[in-house]
């Protein structure tokens, strides 16, 4: 994440500077600052949540452009961070919602390879291909806990949705990728 | 032959596999951020008569939508019957009338156009603990009893409502997740969800957010059990169902109620290694229980449809159709009430055969409405594209705020 701790370039230089264009300067800068140093994580989030480069990108530039919308509205400016995962949660979430078919693929060969703890294709290819196939709201619940190390409370709080809900999507997420795998040949004991 | 794994090597492919996505970063990430417009958007503010209204129209809905159990997962009970033809959407013209607050109240309303617009951002999250009342105690599983009210599912998945009753002579409190345990019809366990499996936890558990259900002798509070994936021996029912309380609390063995036909056989199999069986999230405090209910509680509205095809819909055409909701309770009704107070709420549709698609999520366009009257509908344009879909019979599932288990309807509808 390059260092974005500068000054946002302001759209108005030519007016004459009031009290009221310092606030807004001084709120530019402050946005401008926590919101750069969230850009990669967030990134990397939409990401796993998309699966796509591009829409990663997007929903990132609209999470973070609703979020400056709103940014009078957050209070405690130490919470930006789980502020702005939210936004950009919802923003993919929204942006899952919204697609017919997950189209995913985000992997080259040589990084599943790489990254397999267990020496068989097929098996990262079927929770590959089971992840992909999870609904939305399982999806989100899955990279929030499994990526994100997030414990349940968090997620839900982050959700806005109760812990119990969370653990719903989870259960139903991994009953999912079970039978997912099972169709691959591989059967999960408890 | 099928080859094993556990579910701790699944955990960590899951979490290898999410570890693994590597994608470049953006060549210019921070370019948004010199695009931002000129100011922040001042925050929407409500007129103090307004804000009292909809902060106990919210709460009030919160309380019985959340009686409502597993809307969101599975898309609601029986719908009402559907309307079918152009009546709903035929209706009279909007007409406003001041309520008694001065707040326009919505009478019967015109078609309300479909809105295609993003799913708001809900505000900031607000960490909250909330921590029963001092002097009450927690209800052990001795002073509870748990009486089935029904089920109902799918192939493979079985939901239940359960009553939970004080049955004691004194007040106390149920807080937290209850864990969930099948028995056969020799009341020996079946399936344990108490336990973890992998990264999910198990249950039961309290979190700092849970509500508490404050029951008085004779009070209770209603849960959902779900039981999913049989793929084990035959076993005999019928089955019952055993509710683990939070903080030790004890078992809590359901009977059936009068009425209602015992579940005698188990849910079929799904494929999956393992059975599972889990409740529907925390005690909530409901009718019956002491916590705040407000006496004008009003009830979610009722949802029908409308302007559907009568014949079948053209594979790959938009179907275009009506949903009306119809405020049933006697008080006013603020559908803003199933979002954040001050925003018009999410709705989900989705088409199903055996199994789902993806849903569809928008706002509904509810910016322009008031309070909707007792008695009185709105009716909204919908728009529900089939592309994609192959021929056949499918339901159109409908639910309103889901994330709130908000009301939900469905309709059977033919594509091709």
């Amino acid at each position: 994440v390059p260092d974005l701790v500068t000054v946002i370039p302001d759209h108005n230089e030519a007016l004459t500077p009031t009290a009221e264009h310092a606030v807004d300067e001084d709120r530019r800068e402050v946005f401008g600052r926590l919101a750069g140093a969230e850009l990669g994580a967030s990134y990397q989030l939409a990401a796993r949540l998309l699966g796509d480069r591009g829409d990663a990108e997007d929903a990132v530039n609209e999470a973070v452009l609703r979020a400056w919308e709103s940014f009078d509205r957050l209070r405690d400016r130490a919470a930006f961070r789980p502020w702005l995962t939210r936004i950009v949660v919802n923003v993919c979430r929204n942006n899952l919602r919204h697609r017919r078919v997950l189209q995913i693929d985000p992997l080259g060969d040589d990084d599943r390879a790489a990254a397999a703890p267990i020496d068989d294709g097929s098996l990262r290819d079927g929770v590959a291909r089971a992840l992909d196939r999870l609904g939305p709201e399982q999806r989100v619940v899955v990279v929030l806990r499994y990526w994100n190390d997030l414990r349940v409370d968090d997620i839900a709080r982050l959700l806005g949705v109760p812990s119990g809900t969370v653990k719903w999507r989870l259960h139903t997420a991994n009953r999912r990728i079970k039978a997912e795998l099972s169709r691959s040949g591989w059967e999960v004991e408890r | 032959m099928s080859r094993r794994i556990t579910q701790t090597d699944l955990d960590a492919e899951i979490r290898s596999y999410l570890a693994g996505v590597r994608i470049p970063e953006p060549a210019s990430p921070g370019q948004v951020l010199h695009r931002l417009p000129e100011r922040a958007a001042a925050p929407r503010r409500w007129s103090p008569a307004i804000s009292a209204i909809v902060g106990s129209a919210a709460l009030a809905a919160v309380l019985i939508v959340m009686s409502l159990p597993f809307i969101g997962s599975r898309l609601g009970p029986a719908a009402p019957a559907a309307t079918s033809g152009p009546s709903a959407a035929a209706a009279t013209q909007s007409s406003e009338a001041p309520s008694a607050t001065g707040v326009p109240v919505v009478g019967p309303a015109g078609l309300i156009p479909w809105l295609d617009r993003p799913v708001a951002v809900p505000p900031e999250p607000t960490p909250i603990t909330i921590t029963p009342p001092p002097g009450l105690t927690a209800c052990a599983a001795a002073d509870l009893t748990a009486v089935m009210t029904g089920y109902g599912g799918a192939a493979g998945t079985m939901y239940t409502d359960v009553r939970v009753t004080n049955a004691s002579r004194g007040t106390c409190y149920l807080q937290g997740t209850p864990g969930a345990q099948v028995l056969d019809g020799k009341a020996r366990l079946v399936v344990d969800g108490t336990k973890a499996v992998g990264a999910v936890p198990g249950t039961p558990s309290v979190e700092g957010g849970d509500p508490v259900a404050v029951l008085p002798p004779g009070g209770s509070t209603d849960l959902s059990i779900g039981w999913v994936d049989w793929c084990g021996p035959a076993i005999a029912g019928p089955f019952s169902f055993a509710i683990v309380l939070p903080a030790e609390g004890g078992r809590l063995v359901s009977t059936w109620g009068p009425g209602v036909q015992p579940m005698a056989t188990p849910v079929a199999c799904m494929g999956g290694a393992s059975s599972e069986v889990f409740s529907n999230g925390p005690f909530q405090p409901q009718a019956g229980s002491v916590t705040p209910t407000p006496e004008a509680t009003p009830l979610p509205p009722q949802v029908t449809f409308g302007n559907l095809p009568t014949g079948s819909i053209p594979l790959g055409a938009t179907i275009h159709y009506t949903v009306t909701l119809t405020n049933v309770s006697g008080a006013p009704l603020d559908l803003r009430a199933f979002a954040d107070g001050s925003s018009c709420p999410t709705y989900e549709e989705l088409l199903a055969q055996a199994s789902p698609t993806t849903p569809l999520a928008f706002t509904l366009n509810c910016s322009s409405l008031g309070l909707i009257a007792p008695g009185a509908s709105v009716t909204f344009a919908m728009q529900m594209p089939t592309t994609g879909l192959r021929a056949g019979s499918y339901t159109l599932f409908w639910v309103l705020a889901p994330d709130r288990l908000g009301p939900s309807g469905k309709v059977s509808v033919t594509i091709g």
